[in-house]
């Protein structure tokens, strides 16, 4: 069997006998999603492809850190996306910087046909929240942003916004509360015409 | 009842990662023992993994692909044998390997305040590169993890190197120890990158194979005046 038609699974254990093709086929697979989350943390096109380099690196090296028993492959690749990008954030002293919606939005065709077959469900939810997450007054939205991509805690967050921490904790927790619901009602009412309320 | 009503309010930016560290302690200690808490932690965490597939969809620049191909051939495979790193540092690819951990020596050795010479420091590193290396043995947990102490019979100097150590959080740092009859003196702090290789120039008041052994833990950033945690890595010297 070809490495492309091969299951993450497979693949997995191909990178763990030493197989680079196994490796290059997830890369091929994953790289646009990984891609993503590392730009979007990191919003520098260099040190995004530098992360997500490294990723894959890391998965060449120690392939077997990936537990299936905790969940998907492709939600643990990019969670692990996630930290690393946060990272390198932090020791590049960078600002996390609001998402620049602009970028990102040409060649989704091409990006999500290398996602299949594997995940496009997930990332089709995934797509949806994002949109619901536009629903939210834009200073929820922000505070979830910096908290979620930007990796930025309570204190900090109070720090990077220039406001009391009391403001802080409780926006974070109402913009995150509403997000929930809402997200709730969307994937409850999937089918329905009917606009969330809340 | 009040512990609870208060906690519950931090659970949703828990789940986030975004508690200060005595926050998440006192989520977590309550965790424990709440079901209710338990259970709404666990809703958001899935909110948290629905998100991240939600980051803008961004194509990743062509090439990397063939790039990846490239350095796979320049690095180890996975799952290194216990002996990997000396095997490593024998690979064609050491050249690029070298001199990232002459980098990460010099750096660490600059923020320890402590440079002398850096072209000292250099060509230190330079024969101790061509010294007999000890393989340490590594404690439960890390199993992916290597190290190395390269040493010259009555040297106060020698090289420390680490290999597949996870990166630390924040307000951690790695410590490595000189232990003599029980006794443990403080031979460093390191960081390792984002690829886990950490390197230590060890400056010892004496000859380090008067020691009998070395051993690293993990400290609070700044190190600590005697280890705190227990040994990650270590071996006789
Ligand atoms: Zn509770």
């Amino acid at each position: 069997m070809a490495s492309t038609d091969m299951e993450d699974g497979e693949l997995l254990q191909g990178v763990a006998r030493g197989d680079q093709d196994a490796l290059l086929t997830l890369h091929k697979r994953y790289v646009n999603l990984v891609y993503s989350m590392a730009w979007r943390v990191l919003q520098d096109v260099g040190l995004a492809e530098e992360v997500t380099q490294d990723i894959f690196l890391k998965l060449w090296r120690k392939g077997r850190q990936y537990d299936p028993a905790r969940g998907r492959f492709s939600s643990w690749l990019l969670s692990v996306t996630r930290f690393a990008a946060i990272d390198r954030l932090r020791r590049e002293e960078r600002q996390p910087s609001p998402a620049n919606l602009a970028v990102g939005e040409q060649d989704e065709t091409a990006a999500l046909e290398q996602l299949l077959p594997t995940d496009h469900a997930a990332w089709e939810r995934g797509q949806h929240l994002r949109l619901v997450l536009e629903q939210l007054p834009s200073e929820q939205r922000q505070i979830i942003e910096l908290a979620y991509f930007g990796g930025l805690t309570h204190s900090e967050l109070a720090e990077h916004l220039g406001l009391p921490l009391g403001t802080v904790k409780g926006r974070l927790r109402l913009g995150l509360e509403k997000l929930r619901a809402l997200w709730l009602d969307e994937t409850g009412k999937k089918h329905e015409a009917a606009r969330p309320t809340y | 009842m009040r512990q609870h009503d208060q906690l519950i309010e931090l659970i949703p930016a828990y789940a986030m990662g975004a508690t200060d560290a005595n926050e998440t302690q006192a989520v977590e200690a309550h965790l424990r023992v709440c079901a209710q808490c338990r259970d709404l932690a666990e809703d958001y965490r899935g909110l948290g993994d629905d998100l991240l597939f939600a980051a803008p969809l961004a194509s990743a620049p062509v090439g990397l692909t063939e790039e990846l191909r490239k350095k796979l051939n320049a690095a180890p495979p996975a799952a290194p044998k216990r002996a990997g790193w000396l095997d490593w540092l024998r690979k064609p690819g050491f050249a690029l390997g070298a001199l990232a951990l002459v980098a990460l020596v010099l750096t660490n050795v600059y923020w320890a305040g402590r440079v002398g010479s850096l072209q000292r420091q250099t060509s230190e590193f330079a024969a101790l590169t061509q010294a007999d290396g000890i393989t340490l043995q590594v404690a439960d947990g890390q199993t992916h993890a290597d190290g190395v102490i390269y040493l010259q019979p009555n040297s106060n100097v020698a090289l420390l190197c680490v290999y597949a150590l996870p990166e630390l959080e924040p307000g951690k740092t790695y410590q490595a120890w000189l232990v003599e009859d029980g006794r443990r003196v403080s031979a460093g702090t390191f960081d390792v990158n984002a690829d886990g290789y950490g390197a230590l120039l060890i400056q010892a008041g004496r000859p380090v194979n008067e020691f009998q052994q070395v051993g690293i833990t993990v400290e609070p950033a700044g190190g600590s005046p005697e280890p705190t945690t227990p040994r990650i890595m270590g071996g006789n010297l």
